[in-house]
Order: C-alpha cells, then sequence, then structure tokens
C-alpha cells in the first residue's frame, strides 16, 4: 500500500528520489514527520537542550537507513518508531527515576464524592470555571507521567494513532500499548482526584 | 441491570466507545451517580489532552539536519569504481586485439557454419537467460507493496 502524504507525495516516490541522490525531497519527509517526532521527543525528553540533538540524531539515522525501509507501515510510523526508539536510548543512559504515586480506596472515595458535587454544580459559571480549573491541573499531572505513558497517551487522543501503529513504533505488544493506556489514564484520574482534594483542604 | 460498580477498565471503555459496550454496563452507569462521576472525570480527562497544545521545535530541524547530509548518496563512489573497472578493460581488450589482429582472419577458418551458428545460438540464448532473471530481480527490489 502506498501511503499518499499531506503534500500529496507517495511515500515510495519520496523515497526513491532521496534515494536516486535527491537530497531535496529528505526535507519533504522531515517536514511531513516533524509534528509526530516533535510530539514523542518532546514527552520523551525533559531537558530542552538535548531535544535538538536528538531531533537532528533521529532524521540524520532515518536517511542512514533510509534504504532499509522495508514498506511495511507507513513512512511517518517508522520514523516514530526510531524517534521513540532514540529517546527510550536518552533515558535509560541518563537513568531517569521515575516517581511511583499511590493513592489509596479510602482517599479516592473521599475524593469522588466532592468531585460528584462539584460536577453537578447548578451554576453554569461556577461549572464552567471548575471545568477550567480541572484542564489546567490536568495539563500539569500530564506532564508528570512517566516519558512511556505521555508518549501513548499523546499518539492515542492527540495524534488519533490505532493501537497497531503505537504498537508498530513503540515495538510493544497490541494488549501491552492498550494495558499501559489504561494505567496512564487512570494514574491520570487518581492525581486529578488527590489534588482537587488537596486543593479542597 | 449491573448491582455491582463498573471497573475501571470498563469505564474507560464506555468514554471512549460506548457502541462497543455491553448494555448492562450502559443501564448501570446510567442509574448509578458514582459510576457517572468517573464517567464525567474521565470525558473531563480526554478533553483536557486534546486542549494539550502540539509541542514545536523551536529550530528549523529541516534546516538543520540537511545541512549535515552529504549532497548525493555514497553509492556515488560505486559509479566512479565501476566506470574506472570499465576503462581498464577496454584498454586492455584493445591491447588484446591490437597484438592478435593479425591471427583474426584464420579463427574462424576451421569451424564450419553449422558449429558458428550453434555457438551463436547458445550465447544469444545465455544471454537472453541471464538479461531475463536480471529484469526480474530488478523488479522484486523494486516492488515495494
Amino acid at each position: 500500500m502506498h501511503y499518499k502524504n499531506e503534500n500529496n507525495f507517495t511515500d515510495k516516490y519520496l523515497i526513491e528520489k532521496v534515494l536516486s541522490g535527491n537530497t531535496d525531497s529528505f526535507s519533504t519527509i522531515i517536514k511531513n514527520t516533524e509534528r509526530l517526532v516533535a510530539q514523542i521527543v518532546f514527552k520523551m525528553i525533559p531537558n530542552d537542550e538535548d531535544r535538538e540533538d536528538i531531533a537532528q540524531d533521529i532524521y540524520l539515522k532515518t536517511f542512514k537507513k533510509l534504504e532499509s525501509f522495508k514498506f511495511q507501515s507507513k513512512l511517518s510510523t517508522w520514523i516514530g518508531q526510531i524517534a521513540y526508539n532514540t529517546c527510550l536510548n536518552y533515558l535509560e543512559k541518563k537513568k531517569l527515576i521515575f516517581v511511583e504515586y499511590r493513592f489509596d480506596n479510602e482517599t479516592q472515595d473521599e475524593a469522588l464524592e466532592n468531585f460528584s458535587k462539584k460536577i453537578n454544580l447548578d451554576n453554569e459559571t461556577e461549572k464552567q470555571l471548575f471545568q477550567k480549573e480541572l484542564s489546567e491541573i490536568l495539563i500539569i499531572e500530564i506532564e508528570k507521567l512517566q516519558p512511556i505513558y505521555k508518549v501513548l497517551i499523546n499518539l492515542y487522543h492527540n495524534e488519533e494513532l490505532s493501537y497497531i501503529e503505537i504498537s508498530q513504533m513503540t515495538q510493544l505488544p497490541e494488549g501491552t500499548v492498550k494495558n499501559y493506556l489504561f494505567r496512564a489514564r487512570k494514574t491520570l484520574k487518581e492525581n486529578l482526584l488527590l489534588i482537587h482534594k488537596k486543593e479542597e483542604l | 441491570m449491573k448491582n455491582k460498580h463498573v471497573n475501571e477498565m470498563e469505564i474507560q471503555q464506555y468514554v471512549l466507545c460506548k457502541d462497543d459496550c455491553d448494555v448492562i454496563i450502559i443501564e448501570h452507569i446510567n442509574h448509578c451517580q458514582k459510576c457517572k462521576v468517573e464517567v464525567e472525570i474521565y470525558e473531563l480527562l480526554f478533553v483536557a489532552i486534546k486542549k494539550e497544545p502540539n509541542p514545536v521545535f523551536e529550530f528549523d530541524i529541516a534546516n538543520l539536519v540537511m545541512q549535515q547530509l552529504p549532497e548525493k548518496q555514497e553509492f556515488s563512489v560505486d559509479k566512479y569504481l565501476i566506470a574506472l573497472l570499465s576503462s581498464i578493460s577496454t584498454i586492455l581488450m584493445s591491447i588484446l586485439i591490437y597484438l592478435t589482429n593479425t591471427y583474426f582472419p584464420t579463427v574462424f577458418n576451421g569451424i564450419s557454419s553449422i558449429q558458428l551458428s550453434l555457438i551463436m545460438v547458445t550465447i544469444l540464448l545465455i544471454s537472453i537467460f541471464i538479461y531475463i532473471d536480471m529484469n526480474k530481480n530488478y523488479k522484486n527490489k523494486m516492488d515495494f507493496s
């Protein structure tokens, strides 16, 4: 299958051009996939300075390996896979430690009850304010998630990729992708309730 | 209606794709305030994720990468090598022909026309087979489907 990109060039056409020596076509490949690569790099690499080096490294690796691309997936998925692996290697080298969140059932029930009252507010303005406040908390909480969770959440909910595409990109089994996504959403929900409860006190 | 509260996995499934959910789960959520709140939290969560601004590189990545790429792919070196080898072969063949040209008129004297045509046909057939095989290999390699 030949996938068409935003600028109507198929993956096959662009790759043939680059492999025949027209390196300028590689710039089109970069532009087509930059958004996806940025999503992965920003979610996995906390350091601003390292992002520039890693982004360049991803595309240089792509250029070198382009000849080995087997067209078993979209070119963007393949580049996403290179991006994910490059970021993962970086994280492994840096040995980044992740914070585990704990949340007991009692606290959760209590928070849920408070939350329920707020959601069912009669005043529409107050309700909207509450929802806006929640959105702001969530954006911060998403950033606190483990890199792998952040990436999966973004690929699924923002980039709207399927489980299969995410699985190809991260080389994780489809079931693991689903499971990680479930845990990421659950963690986000729990953190949201926890923070809400703290703010209430 | 299901009396036990819907589990976390089922709630997520309900928010993501209500159509795929069991009727019992849908009914329970419609009647249970606790589960309804859970659903609303997830709905808010997904809306907030969508609202997150897309990250953009603060530098021109295309420009940075393009500066580091070679003008042409590396196989241009192979082309020079092929040209060099072809030139050497041509020169050697020319020298050989020049040195042995006096014997040429007598080369085919001892061979009958039937033998000569047999040799020619064999050479032609082998060439055709080699060409077909090369063409097939090339097409296989260029087939990206």
